[in-house]
């Protein structure tokens, strides 16, 4: 896993202005291209085709409920694919993730029945359209949680570029394409290539004769901590969107452009357009991140489990620990000083980008704080993969929820407050996650030793308490042995 | 005195009141009734020996097992038999409203005191971490404690700072578990306990005696503590994974660790047994090293059923082809090929002379191997022969004497069942062997020599006596004389049948004793 990070970093640290601008530019294709892609498809698609409000509409919900039915499947999955690959279980991979996406399908089709169902008015053509676009989507997801593992970062920018040209070009009006259900059909169209793709370089990459591994999510029930990390993470992030948009009478009054489409499909453009661009702004992090986790973290942190199996002694594990914390802190203060430049560059410069009549002072505030926001909430994301790697999923179970309550609670908070704090209550909750998981990082850590040893549990049996209480199971018993007890 | 009150993990209190009370619970690990062998026989025929006593067992085990056969038809007057697993650990809630600090401090002790061989305070860990009453931790709690984390720590960097940690922790954690967990088996009331090892049973018998304030009686074969530091010692299982030199650096400790362990068992099942026997005075001088007061020990040997055994013995002066017999299994312990190479010698200088080797030879094939090379390469196959398993009633009438080239035995039963039919024993300077050949006390000896007994691993030695026995009849008659005498006056299993019985009387009858911890 290491090869490429040892190349980027080379590049970045030994080839002058132009090494560093084509390493950080690899690893912001590596870590974000998928998603850059799908924005420039969803433009290109919101630009050439007809009913944009629409159309756009089920993009953000499809894109949102995805991420989250993905998120919870995330973790196990991921899980359960690196302890196939240290047993070089090479061959179960492709049959581990066509379980998932069946599983994973499952769950989508079901979440998109209960909206088409409770949903009246809208024409059942667009319904059917939109859960079999959810479908999609969310397979693309546990598409990508697999082929992570392939380094394969060309094949799976492609079959994202192929899905997204096909996409863009059948839904352009110039095509005949005008209303929602035409343009969303072609979308679906698009990202289907896409997944077909992505599937077929996995299988490609992981031939199998099995069909499909029915222990593929076997870490959902064995620790659910480790799926609600990732669901939650994703509805902690949507937590102030969801405020905003749901939150009826409140909203309507506070938050600008809030339309209802139909129940269950609601527009709030300027919000969650803004939120949206900001969230481009985290890529720098993401890409100095990918280069740190693949070069120096990963390495220490494969040392250390590495001397546990060499049979080292305390002394050295504590030192490999020392190592491990020391990169840490480097890695925290190349992402948070790297983002932090490009954050506020982004606060100055980006509400100047937009043109005047797309962006008035309200919305300039909001961009502010969902840039901020964004800043620290993938420094929070970072922090969660990093508390998975060591595998202390409580922790991490416990950090996404806390930041899923916070922003509902924060972001609920702000509309009673004056219009200049809207959008801030969101970036309050990802700061305070933020230092809540800085802390919870730290003294985890700092105490890896002894988390790694003693969480390893002791495994005990029921006792059977027929009888005398105690250890021991009755082989023959002929007379009742008994001892009178009394309170 | 009145042991203290007893609270049970189920929130009561013991009353003295019991019930169906059994008279004598043995406490045996991996040996009766699921594994056949000497220790087994030995408790079939004590049960089988007292139909008029009611015996419990509790059996310690590896790993629960519902479907481990029985090698023994259990007799009726066994009540009950408790399986508990050393290693498969239960989950047992702590006591109601108990403190966890006094718990975490006699566990802290207990660690510090087993990596030292010793128990300082088992009434502390009686009340904190057995059915005391303020047992306030579980087993799972104590293992991965942040308390426990710092005891483990500082011991580590104390005694083995440069061991590998994931073994000491293992190690550490498997041992103290199981030590927990003992402290934990069900207590089902008995007048006596009777352990047959010191080891875990001894734990087990420790804690039954410290609840019930009932005798405590301990017999020995082997020395568990020895036994087992000679299993360390030689354990392969803890040799893995590592280069020589890392290896001896590091499994002194471990080996230590395990020593020490077994060392501390053994001393606190010593201290509180009430009697303790042993099979012979070997393994008394060994007891006392290891820990026992002498004035509790006292020598029961094992006892055979000579009726089955006795035979007519043909006299040697009529034998065309003197015969030579070793019984027991083919494999190094018993040192066949120091026998193949004195019967060569004896084969010099009587050529009709015949060796019968009779015994499993399937536990050690390759071993078994080699001693027939040996036997081809010697040009010995005419007259040694590998029977294989046999019945000896069958064969002890046969055979003239019978040799015991072993280099460790306890106190070898086949001498014994040879005697009842007069057979001479010609065996190696180990165990008990000089005390079955020459007698123990004064009075014994006057009986006279059964046999003559040789160095271990002394070929030379043990062919001049087999020639010695062999060619003279009238001191073979004499040695037949002496075995038929010795056996019925100090091995017969009746004998030792009444002698258990009496220990079992005056302990079933006895008063609760003074608690002497």
């Amino acid at each position: 896993m290491a090869g490429i990070g040892f190349r980027l970093r080379r590049l970045v640290e030994d080839q002058g202005l132009v090494g560093f601008l084509t390493g950080y530019s690899a690893a912001a294709a590596i870590m974000a291209g998928p998603w850059i892609v799908t924005i420039l498809t969803v433009l290109g698609v919101a630009l050439l085709g007809g009913d944009q409000l629409v159309f756009e509409t089920y993009v953000t919900h499809v894109y949102q409920a995805s991420l989250i039915l993905a998120g919870f499947l995330q973790f196990p999955a991921t899980r359960y694919l690196a302890d196939l690959l240290y047993r070089q279980n090479y061959r179960a991979v492709f049959p581990a993730f066509t379980f998932t996406l069946i599983i994973s399908l499952c769950c989508s089709t079901a979440v998109g029945l209960c909206w088409g169902l409770t949903t009246p008015g809208q024409d059942w053509t667009e319904r059917v359209l939109a859960i079999a676009l959810l479908n999609i989507i969310t397979g693309q997801w546990i598409a990508l949680i697999f082929l992570v593992t392939v380094h394969n970062y060309l094949a799976i920018i492609l079959a994202f570029t192929s899905g997204g040209i096909l996409s863009v070009y059948s839904s352009s009006r110039y095509f005949g394409f005008n209303d929602t259900k035409t343009i969303l059909f072609a979308y679906a169209g698009g990202q289907a290539l896409t997944l077909l793709l992505l599937a077929g370089v996995l299988m490609r990459e992981y031939p199998s004769y099995q069909r499909w591994d029915n222990q593929a999510l076997s870490w959902v029930l064995k620790k659910p901590s480790l799926p609600l990390a990732g669901g939650l993470f994703y509805i902690g992030v949507f937590a102030d969107k969801f405020t905003f948009r749901y939150c009826g009478a409140i909203s309507e009054s506070r938050v600008s452009g809030v339309e209802v489409i139909a129940p269950w499909l609601y527009s709030s453009q300027p919000y969650e357009y803004l939120t949206f661009l900001a969230q481009l702004t985290i890529i720098p992090a993401l890409a100095i991140f990918y280069i740190r986790v693949e070069t120096g973290f990963f390495e220490v942190y494969k040392a250390f489990y590495k001397a546990i199996d060499e049979r080292k002694t305390l002394d050295e594990l504590v030192g490999i620990k020392e190592r491990i914390v020391i990169e840490l802190k480097a890695g925290a203060r190349s992402v948070g000083a790297g983002q932090a430049v490009v954050t506020l560059l982004c606060l100055l410069i980006a509400p100047e980008l937009i043109p005047n009549h797309l962006l008035d002072n309200d919305d300039s505030n909001l961009l502010r704080a969902a840039i901020v926001a964004s800043f620290f909430s993938i420094l929070l994301l970072l922090i969660v993969v990093i508390l998975l790697y060591f595998e202390f999923y409580n922790e991490a179970c416990f950090l996404t929820l806390s930041f899923t309550i916070l922003n509902f609670a924060l972001s609920l908070g702000s509309l009673y407050l004056p219009q200049v704090f809207l959008g801030w209550g969101s970036t309050l909750a990802a700061f305070l996650s933020l230092g809540l998981g800085a802390v919870v990082l730290w003294v985890r850590v700092n105490d890896l030793v002894y988390q790694t040893f003693c969480k390893a549990p002791v495994e005990t049996i029921p006792q059977r308490t027929r009888g005398i209480p105690g250890v021991g199971r009755f082989r023959l018993q002929k007379e009742r042995l008994s001892i009178d007890f009394e309170d | 005195m009145k042991p203290p009150s007893l609270k049970l993990c189920a929130g009561g209190y013991l009353k003295s009141r019991i019930r169906n009370l059994i008279d004598v619970m043995f406490i045996l690990e991996g040996t009766y009734p699921y594994v056949s062998g000497g220790v087994s026989s030995w408790v079939h025929a004590l049960i089988s020996g007292m139909p008029n006593l009611k015996f419990g067992i509790i059996y310690l085990s590896e790993a629960y097992r519902d479907d481990r056969p029985f090698k023994y038809q259990v007799p009726d007057n066994v009540v009950c038999l408790l399986e508990v697993s050393v290693f498969d650990l239960v989950s047992m809630p702590p006591d109601p409203k108990a403190s966890r600090h006094g718990s975490w401090r006699a566990f802290a002790s207990l660690a510090q005191g087993l990596e030292e061989g010793e128990i300082e305070d088992f009434e502390d860990l009686f009340v904190h971490l057995g059915f005391g009453g303020k047992r306030g931790a579980t087993i799972e709690e104590l293992g991965t404690s942040r308390i426990s984390w710092n005891v483990l720590t500082r011991l580590y960097r104390e005694q083995a700072a440069d061991t590998s940690f994931v073994d000491f922790f293992w190690t550490w954690r498997g041992a103290l578990a199981s030590f927990l967990q003992l402290m934990l088996v069900k207590p089902i009331p008995a007048r006596c306990f009777h352990t047959v090892s010191t080891g875990w049973a001894g734990l087990v018998a420790t804690n039954m005696k410290r609840i019930y304030n009932r005798p405590m009686l301990l017999t020995e074969h082997g020395i568990y503590t020895n036994e087992r530091k000679i299993e360390i010692l030689k354990a392969e299982w803890l040799n893995t994974g590592y280069g020589q030199i890392s290896l001896r650096r590091d499994l002194g400790f471990l080996r230590k660790f395990w020593i020490n362990m077994f060392l501390a068992l053994g001393k606190l099942a010593y201290q509180y047994s009430d009697r303790i026997f042993s099979l012979y005075q070997g393994n008394k001088d060994l007891q006392v090293e290891y820990g026992a007061d002498p004035a509790t020990i006292e020598i029961v040997p094992n006892g055979v059923k000579i009726e089955r055994l006795e035979a007519e013995r043909t006299p040697l002066a009529a034998r065309q082809h003197p015969r030579i017999g070793f019984v027991g299994r083919v494999v190094p312990i018993k040192d066949v090929k120091t026998l193949i190479l004195a019967f060569k010698t004896v084969a010099a200088s009587l050529p009709d002379a015949l060796l019968d080797i009779m015994g499993p030879t399937e536990e050690d094939q390759s071993y078994y191997e080699e001693c027939e090379s040996l036997v081809n390469l010697l040009g010995l196959g005419n007259s040694v022969t590998f029977h294989g398993r046999v019945n000896v009633v069958d064969w002890f009438p046969k055979v003239d004497l019978q040799v015991l080239t072993s280099i460790s035995e306890g106190q070898p039963l086949v001498i014994l069942e040879g005697y009842c039919s007069g057979l001479p024993c010609v065996a190696s300077d180990v165990g008990s062997c000089r005390e079955l050949i020459e007698g123990r006390t004064v009075e014994d000896k006057a009986i006279g020599s059964a046999g003559l007994v040789t160095g271990i691993g002394n070929p030379e030695e043990t062919a001049e006596a087999i020639i010695t026995i062999l060619t003279n009849p009238a001191l073979h008659s004499e040695m037949t004389q002496a075995a038929y005498a010795r056996v019925r006056k100090y091995y017969d299993y009746k004998e030792m049948i009444d002698t258990y019985r009496s220990i079992y009387t005056r302990a079933i009858e006895s008063e609760s004793l003074q608690w002497r911890g």
